[in-house]
């Protein structure tokens, strides 16, 4: 039984409330994952959505025990995230399955797991998408804000007592640089839409080209997928916020990079680790093809401590933080109202095409 | 004072002397050269040390593009044939300093760069606010011990809950709410007469009149002043006035002029726990002399005077060249000095 509980009554209530199930209630709402505190998940979703029933399956830290899995595959609706799907192979393993909600934006964990040769999973899969567009953006423009105007420089001539005022008068007027963003979907929007409050030039890598009323006002250039050079040749930044599907994988590699060597751009990804391979970067940064690199994620996170990402001087690491669920009602909130129209047996919000991935 | 004599027809427009140090005049002769090519130039000089030639220049000039210390210092705004004077930089508190005390209002009208810096310092703004709010500055340091901290730089504030407070509602000001608003920060503007319904910007969430600073002060994560140096606005900021900041523990950012705050305020507010901290880039001394005790204090970040920057010339002439065409054209100039305003 569900080890959570914490007194025997509320074991029982747990139980009766699983017979209740079969005889109509509505269905109960299993969790499984452990990348945060699920007990928080759960106090927050019984707060937000009282009539909602949770089953706590397990945070997967200890493995899947037998019984974990049989409550698994009685549950129609489950709340989990990619690692625990992959970790212990779920995806064709929950056969009353009509639900899952994966906290995250990226599910490709989930949907690499889809085999050719099978018929796609039977329940919609949903994410959390536009949930950490905002923040992401805050994260770019903060990037690019802290290089331009010289902001952790200064504040360490602060700490100093030094003063180089001439250094920090030598600056770029933001609508005379370009940013490109490679993956155009909701949050490479945001992105464009915040860079345009500061006059930045924004070119967007698309696999389609948008026509007439289709083409976003905050993006000054699109281009295609084949004229990737062409957009890395014209920007001193380009971001990569392509999802991490086998198609994605290394995007960047080969030498794709130099034609970044125009304006050695500076290169950050915010998407997923596959795109680029740690070797195509500081070979990237040794040919001076780029000028630096600003990495959020990677093939294999938390990186470890071999990699020679760490120590060179042209790499910034930031642990895998430009999104974040901080504002937990407003992250479960995509739960709340799916829950609210699953019940209702309406369309659920970002639900993923298995065929896209996204 | 809006009035102007206009000037009389000629074949050869009137020839417009630079006389300016802060940045290379050569630079900005040039680029009026290239961005203008029908205007005469007369390029004075890039100092203090006037020649017999160069009196007998700006005497001759009946228009003149300078900036506020040389007019303070050489009394330019008393020069005889002077029809326009357009001063290229954003702070005028000189000017109006000089044009009060010789009580000679000038009958000239005198115009200023007053937009170029705008985005430059809502940028300046913003880069603070998200180097703090997303520990841009702490990255560095965690990468030099290999730390993979999650725990820490995935517990930030999404700009959507914190609150800005603008004081000082000028074209600046504005700026800064509009880029502030594109994150969806919550802004309060500081203003002296509350506008109507339909004068009010759909970037202000609330405005606040002076009477209303302590509502603004406890209710901002950031106060952001951009005040202009004037007698109404000396030691704006001193006495009790920031211990309204306390509930929020707001963090203090001067772009304006140093004369708003004092160097004790500053100290006294960060040690009785009033403000969080406070980023200042203007002193009533610049550079801030060594011997100021706003260097050693942990609260301070210290920046000289850069928020905004004049080194883009073509950006740097706009707002001159585009009063060069208004004035010849008979229309109103753009950033004319209220003296009386005292920008």
């Amino acid at each position: 039984m569900d080890d959570n509980c914490s007194t025997a009554k509320e074991k029982e209530q747990v139980v009766a409330v699983e017979k209740e199930d079969s005889e109509g209630v509505s269905p109960a709402v299993g969790i499984l994952f452990s990348f945060y505190a699920p007990e928080n998940v759960a106090a927050t979703l019984r707060r937000l959505c009282p009539a909602m029933r949770i089953v706590f399956v397990s945070d997967g830290s200890d493995g899947l025990k037998p019984e974990d899995l049989e409550k698994l595959q009685s549950l129609e609706i489950l709340l989990s995230h990619g690692r625990a799907i992959d970790k212990f192979q779920l995806v064709y393993s929950l056969p009353n399955l009509k639900w899952m909600h994966c906290f995250a934006a990226g599910v490709e964990l989930i949907t690499n797991a889809v085999q050719p040769d099978r018929p796609f999973p039977g329940y919609t899969l949903t994410r959390n998408a536009s949930y950490f567009d905002l923040q992401m953006a805050e994260y770019v423009i903060g990037i690019i804000l802290s290089r331009e105007r010289f902001i952790p420089e200064m504040l360490e001539d602060s700490k100093n007592r030094r003063q180089r005022e001439t250094s920090y008068r030598r600056i770029r007027d933001l609508s005379d640089i370009s940013l490109g963003i490679c993956g155009f979907g909701s949050i490479g929007k945001e992105v464009a839409r915040v860079a345009k409050a500061f006059r930045i030039n924004v070119w967007a890598l698309v696999r389609t080209l948008p026509t007439g009323s289709s083409r976003c006002q905050t993006v000054d250039e699109y281009r295609s997928v084949d004229k990737l050079g062409e957009l890395l040749s014209a920007c001193d930044y380009v971001v990569s916020i392509l999802p991490g599907f086998k198609s994605t994988d290394g995007f960047f590699d080969g030498s794709v990079l130099r034609n970044c060597k125009e304006k050695k751009s500076v290169f950050i990804n915010i998407g997923r680790g596959n795109v680029v391979s740690e070797s195509t970067i500081i070979h990237a940064l040794r040919e001076g093809w780029i000028g630096h690199a600003v990495l959020d994620v990677f093939h294999r996170e938390p990186l470890p401590v071999e990699s020679s990402l760490w120590t060179h001087p042209d790499v910034t690491i930031t642990p895998h933080v430009s999104g974040s669920h901080v504002d937990e009602e407003k992250f479960l909130k995509t739960v709340v109202d799916n829950y609210e129209r699953y019940l209702n047996g309406d369309p659920l919000l970002h639900a993923v095409d298995w065929r896209k991935g996204y | 004072m809006d009035g102007h004599r206009r000037l009389e027809s000629t074949d050869r427009p009137p020839a417009v002397g630079v006389l300016f140090n802060y940045h290379s005049a050569v630079v900005i002769a040039n680029t009026l050269k290239k961005l203008s090519p029908k205007m005469r130039i007369e390029l004075v000089s890039s100092g203090l040390d006037l020649s017999e030639n160069d009196k007998r220049k700006l005497d001759s000039l009946e228009i003149l593009f300078t900036q506020p210390n040389l007019v303070q210092s050489l009394k330019l705004h008393l020069l005889p044939n002077l029809k326009w004077m357009h001063c290229l930089i954003a702070g005028v508190d000189l000017i109006v300093e000089t044009l009060k005390s010789e009580k000679s209002i000038s009958s000239f009208p005198v115009t200023r760069n007053a937009s170029y810096f705008d985005l430059q310092m809502a940028e300046y703004v913003i880069g603070i606010i998200l180097s703090r709010e997303r520990r841009i500055a702490d990255v560095h340091e965690n990468q030099r011990n290999q730390i993979w901290d999650q725990e820490v730089f995935r517990k930030f504030r999404p700009l959507t809950d914190i609150s800005i407070g603008i004081c000082g509602f000028g074209s600046i000001g504005k700026e800064i709410a509009r880029v502030a608003k594109t994150f969806g920060i919550k802004v309060y503007a500081l203003v002296r007469n509350l506008p109507t319904e339909a004068e009010q910007s759909p970037t202000v969430d609330e405005y606040k009149s002076i009477g209303e600073l302590g509502d603004l002060l406890s209710s901002s994560e950031y106060l952001v002043s951009i005040l202009p140096c004037t007698p109404s606005t000396n030691g704006f900021y001193d006495g009790d006035v920031l211990s309204m900041c306390r509930r929020k523990k707001t963090v203090f950012i001067n772009i304006g002029r140093g004369n708003a705050v004092s160097e004790s305020t500053v100290i006294r507010a960060l040690n009785e726990g009033w403000i969080g901290h406070a980023v200042l880039d203007v002193f009533d001394k610049e550079p801030l002399p060594a011997e100021s005790p706003l260097w050693s204090h942990p609260g301070v970040t210290i920046t000289p005077h850069i928020s905004g920057t004049h080194m883009i010339p073509e950006r740097f002439v706009k707002v001159a060249l585009d009063n060069y065409n208004r004035f010849f054209r008979g229309e109103s100039l753009l950033n004319i000095v209220d003296v009386n305003k005292g920008y």
